[in-house]
């Protein structure tokens, strides 16, 4: 039985804001996939059945809800873990890294899943020892190293954008949930002291592209390359853009991955500073409202997972689009609602359904089963 | 905030019961959680507002003119030397003709154009259009794969008035001892879209060719290289003004083989118009020295491009001149299986060096009387290791065989290498099979019957082994003992840096006393060297052989003797022919193993080919070629007599 308070504090807006971001996405879409002659169905037609599908993986989730998502948070985890290690061995290689299980009809990025158990398992383990003082970074050691195992066997397949995202959204929950300002000094240090061993455990490919990043000279190939164009069609935009389906750089095929990563930069040349600042504000937007449900979630748990499902739609935008615009080196990271990609949709989505649940239940009574 | 009337819930972990809001520690860190996001939206909005508004018109510019491309520069594959350095595979350039679609200015008159020039149809402009649909504009598409100094010449004349043109080069890998190390060097395809989705695009794109047989293939890694690219800035007729930067690319590595291109040309001599296969090992070190199978095919028509004619032709030809036989074909060993019996027997005692039986010519076992191959002449008489060994007396292996028993029979065989792939750096190699009472029960569903070992111990059962194989295992009798993994590559030379020589191939030590594989040895060199020797015609003039002939039975005796002599039976019902040798007795430097399918009894098909490959080894002049009578080979389509039923009865050895 769904109560009727549950209904009333649904967050409509929230979910028109998705729609809309959505809506500009498939239209994008339509524009960059546009002279791709590839059978099968259109790019754009795809990115909508994974929305519908998406509403309503949001809607499961959001009905679900965060105190039955708890019982399931280890399991799961264990279970994306378990994935994890599975792709590593028996993964469908793409393009040099493993990413894909392939089971049966199915395919699944369990680096996808990861994202969202590593939220959940956070949130329920704060849960279990809430505390009104700030956490000690002894206490804090078990949940980090939760979260630095999927993080490590996602480094592996490589995926170095999905990894960081990862630990960058853990990192986002643990510091709201509160941490004494003393020990984050220390870790700060730590971390910075740390920093040359993982230097060393990273492919070359990868060690190219920060060193592309920080000196674009150094690889004219690769993503320098794809930052110059991505660069030239952005800023070709100007003020309105070029106007829909009549991006040069877009329809003439100079931007790489112009429907994955580099989605937005299609926007923002045919649409401009106009069109780009819409979804700027969308996404925006619904970071905001994440930010507001977690202010009024009734406990510890409800926050956290809030706090970590808006930074999973928060920290890929961000780094996207920095990407995009040349601010960050080249991850490949997708743009929620506006890159093409159904898993990452889907977990998005995911995210979303755990804040409308949290809100949802803002007035409701804990059962006492 | 509503802080409405409602009582405030239990929480869950047992824990305050706090509202995470009333704490000011969430309230602090949710409120530096939203300056955080305002701060990094106000930073994207800024730099979009930096690149569309401050620098738009800028950027504008560049978009219209499209001026700055990517060029690729593909890495050229590493070459392939023989041991003395000879080459075998090569870069040659090949011109094409191009065009960039974005730099023509007018269609018809570039087709009429190139009508005249290169006689270039309508057709094939069409078609060329067609197939880029969906790539960069300023990506150059293909009209013509090859041109001809001519056309080169006039293309270079007129190429101020053909816009967009570019003749173009591209080099291609051409093999210059074509037929002779074609199974082994093998040949490349161009990428399929599967292979291209697997790799990265660093390393591969489409239109690249990788390695698909052979060495290209299993050292496609080391071979392909690093691909480059190039940063250019066009005019508006598409030609390069300006480079702006450029990472070149860097080739792939050299490779030195320890094959001998006149080990592989004997050998391709001595198997001229026969079916068959050698392999050579150095015995000292596994090194491989020639790995040749007949018939063999011509790696360029890969390069080039075949007709379909051409390449149906190649598959559905009868003899499979693709399959490479001296690692994946599997024969029944014949009579040079008796070096596994011997060694089995002396290492198990169930033999010693004084054990003598005495051979009438067929012993009686069962319901049945199984035959030696000198029952004609009344059998070899009391028969002793080195004297079965010899004269390949059956009746001695029989009864050796009987004291061993199947199983310990397969752990020796296994011990020498049999039954499982050598582990050269080759695909598609042939495990062989070594049988045991558990394989058969698996394959058959029926026990081993004692009869079978009888068989199987001159070599007739169920076993089956590839060339190589028979060159390792003859090789660690050579060695005294030492399994050696056979390896194609020398040295590996990186672009510009020194050989770097491979690391030594693994050995395994076989678990029996030097001074058993002594007696073989000894054994094997009477074969060749004394009277009585079933291979004396092996002798080289200056060079002591060692060796040991061997028949393998490809249907039963009985049907075999049913055509009379010999030259009578049909090809195909024919006995293969083996042949395995190591020289010089006193310190090996090579062995051989050798197949001729269907080559008739004895090693007389086989042994000339060990032979010419041990000449060119030695660097003694080649015999006459070939040293036996021409061998016709199976016209096809000629109705054959139905195969029989009875295949694979145990019959004489050789």
């Amino acid at each position: 039985m769904i109560d009727r308070r549950l209904v009333a504090n649904f967050d409509w807006l929230l979910l028109a804001l998705v729609l809309a971001l959505g809506a500009c996405g498939v239209a994008n879409l339509y524009s960059a996939a546009s002279s791709f002659h590839g059978g099968g169905t259109p790019v754009f037609l795809k990115q909508s059945y994974w929305i519908g599908l998406g509403v309503g993986v949001m809607m499961a989730v959001a009905v679900v809800g965060p105190q039955r998502l708890s019982t399931i948070a280890y399991p799961f985890y264990g279970l994306v873990v378990v994935l994890l290690i599975a792709v590593l061995f028996w993964g469908k290689v793409v393009g040099g890294s493993q990413r894909w299980l392939v089971l049966g009809p199915v395919v699944l990025q369990p680096s996808e899943l990861a994202r969202l158990a590593v939220v959940l398992m956070l949130a329920t383990y704060f849960q279990r020892r809430d505390q009104s003082e700030p956490y000690r970074l002894l206490q804090l050691l078990p949940p980090l190293g939760l979260a630095f195992v999927p993080a490590l066997l996602i480094l592996k397949e490589p995926d170095l954008g999905t990894c960081l995202l990862v630990l960058i959204v853990a990192v986002s929950v643990i510091l709201v949930n509160g941490v004494k300002l003393r020990d984050l000094a220390i870790a700060s240090v730590g971390l910075i002291l740390v920093l040359p061993v993982g230097w060393r455990f990273m492919k070359d490919y990868q060690k190219r592209r920060i060193f592309s990043f920080l000196d674009p000279e150094s690889d004219p190939l690769g993503s320098a390359y794809h930052l110059i164009q991505s660069k030239i069609a952005v800023g070709s935009g100007q003020f309105t853009g070029k106007g829909f389906m009549a991006g040069t750089q877009t329809q003439l095929h100079f931007l790489p991955e112009q429907h994955t990563d580099f989605a937005f930069s299609v926007l923002a040349e045919e649409w401009g500073f106009m069109g780009a600042m819409v979804v700027l504000l969308l996404l925006a937007g619904i970071i905001y409202r994440g930010l507001s449900t977690a202010y009024r979630a009734k406990d510890r748990q409800g926050l956290l997972l809030v706090v970590g499902a808006t930074a999973l739609i928060f920290w890929p935008a961000i780094i996207n689009v920095g990407m995009v615009l040349g601010l960050f080196p080249v991850v490949g990271i997708p743009l929620p609602f506006i890159s093409y990609g159904g898993s990452s949709l889907i977990t998005t989505m995911a995210a979303l359904g755990l804040i409308q649940g949290v809100a949802m239940r803002r007035f409701v009574f804990h059962s006492r089963r | 905030m509503n802080l409405s009337s409602v009582p405030k819930p239990a929480s869950l972990g047992g824990g305050r019961g706090l509202e995470p809001a009333e704490n000011p520690l969430v309230r602090h860190a949710l409120m530096a959680a939203a300056v955080v996001v305002a701060l990094a939206f106000l930073v994207l909005l800024g730099r979009l507002w930096y690149l569309q508004l401050l620098r738009g018109e800028h950027f504008r510019k560049l978009s219209e003119t499209n001026r700055i491309r990517l060029v690729d520069l593909p890495p050229s594959r590493g070459l392939i030397f023989d041991a003395e350095g000879r080459l075998l595979a090569d870069n040659r350039p090949a011109f094409y003709l191009a065009v960039v679609p974005e730099d023509v200015a007018d269609w018809k008159t570039l087709g009429n154009r190139l009508d005249n020039l290169v006689g270039l149809t309508p057709e094939e402009l069409a078609k060329a259009r067609k197939a880029a649909r969906g790539a960069p504009p300023f990506k150059p598409i293909v009209l013509r794969s090859r041109l001809d100094r001519h056309q080169l010449a006039l293309l270079e004349t007129f190429r101020y008035e053909l816009p967009g043109v570019k003749v173009m080069v591209r080099y291609q890998r051409a093999y210059l001892a074509p037929h002779v190390t074609a199974h082994v060097i093998g040949y490349l395809g161009e990428i399929n879209r599967k292979e291209l989705e697997r790799s990265s695009r660093a390393k591969y794109r489409m239109g690249d060719w990788v390695g698909r047989y052979g060495l290209e293939q299993s050292r496609e890694q080391v071979l392909h290289g690093l691909r480059g690219a190039r940063q250019v800035e066009v005019d508006a007729m598409g030609r390069e003004i300006k480079v702006l930067k450029e990472a070149p690319s860097s080739r792939g590595a050299d490779l030195t083989l320890s094959i001998d291109l006149d080990l592989q040309r004997a050998a391709a001599r001595a198997l001229a118009g026969r079916v068959g296969a050698v392999a050579a090992i150095d015995p000292r070190n596994g090194q491989v020295l020639a790995l040749y199978s007949n018939p063999s095919f011509n790696p360029n028509d890969f390069i080039t491009g075949m007709s379909v004619k051409q390449w149906k032709k190649l598959v559905s030809d009868p003899l499979h001149p693709l399959k490479d036989r001296s690692i994946s074909g599997m024969y029944p060993p014949g009579s040079t299986y008796k070096i596994i019996t011997s060694a089995a027997g002396l290492a198990e005692k169930a033999i010693d060096l004084n054990t003598r039986f005495f051979c009438a010519g067929q012993i009686p076992f069962g319901r049945r009387y199984y035959k030696c191959w000198a029952y004609k002449k009344g059998g070899h008489g009391h028969t002793d290791v080195h004297k079965a060994i010899r004269e390949s007396c059956d009746v001695f292996f029989y009864k050796t065989g009987l004291r061993l028993g199947v199983e310990r029979l397969a752990k020796w065989a296994r011990a020498f290498g049999l039954g499982r792939p050598t582990g050269i750096s080759l695909a598609h190699e042939s495990p062989g099979l070594v049988p045991d009472s558990a394989w058969k029960k698996k394959r058959f569903k029926e026990p081993w019957q004692d009869g079978e070992t009888l068989s199987l111990s001159i070599g007739q059962s169920f076993t089956l082994v590839t060339p190589l194989q028979l060159a390792r295992m003859t090789a660690a009798v050579a060695n005294r003992g030492r399994l050696l993994t056979p390896t194609l590559v020398k040295a590996v030379t990186p672009p510009g840096g020194e050989p770097v020589p491979e690391p030594e191939p693994v050995t395994v030590k076989v678990p029996i006393k030097a001074e058993y594989l002594e007696v073989i040895a000894k054994g094997l060199d009477a074969v060749v060297n004394e009277p009585h020797g079933t291979a004396r015609r092996a002798r080289l003039p200056g060079i002591r052989v060692a060796g040991k002939t061997g028949t393998a039975q490809v249907v039963g005796l009985k049907f075999e003797k049913s055509f009379g002599k010999e030259e009578n039976v049909p090809w195909k019902y024919r006995s293969h022919a083996l042949f395995v040798a190591f020289a010089p007795v006193d310190n090996p430097s090579i062995a051989v193993g050798v197949v001729v399918e269907h080559g008739g009894h004895g090693g007389s098909a086989a042994a000339p080919v060990a032979k010419a490959v041990m000449r060119a080894w030695f660097g003694l002049p080649q015999g006459p070629v070939p040293e036996f009578e021409p061998q016709a080979l199976p016209p096809s389509r000629r109705p054959e007599p139905e195969t029989p039923k009875d295949q694979k009865k145990p019959g004489a050895g050789a």
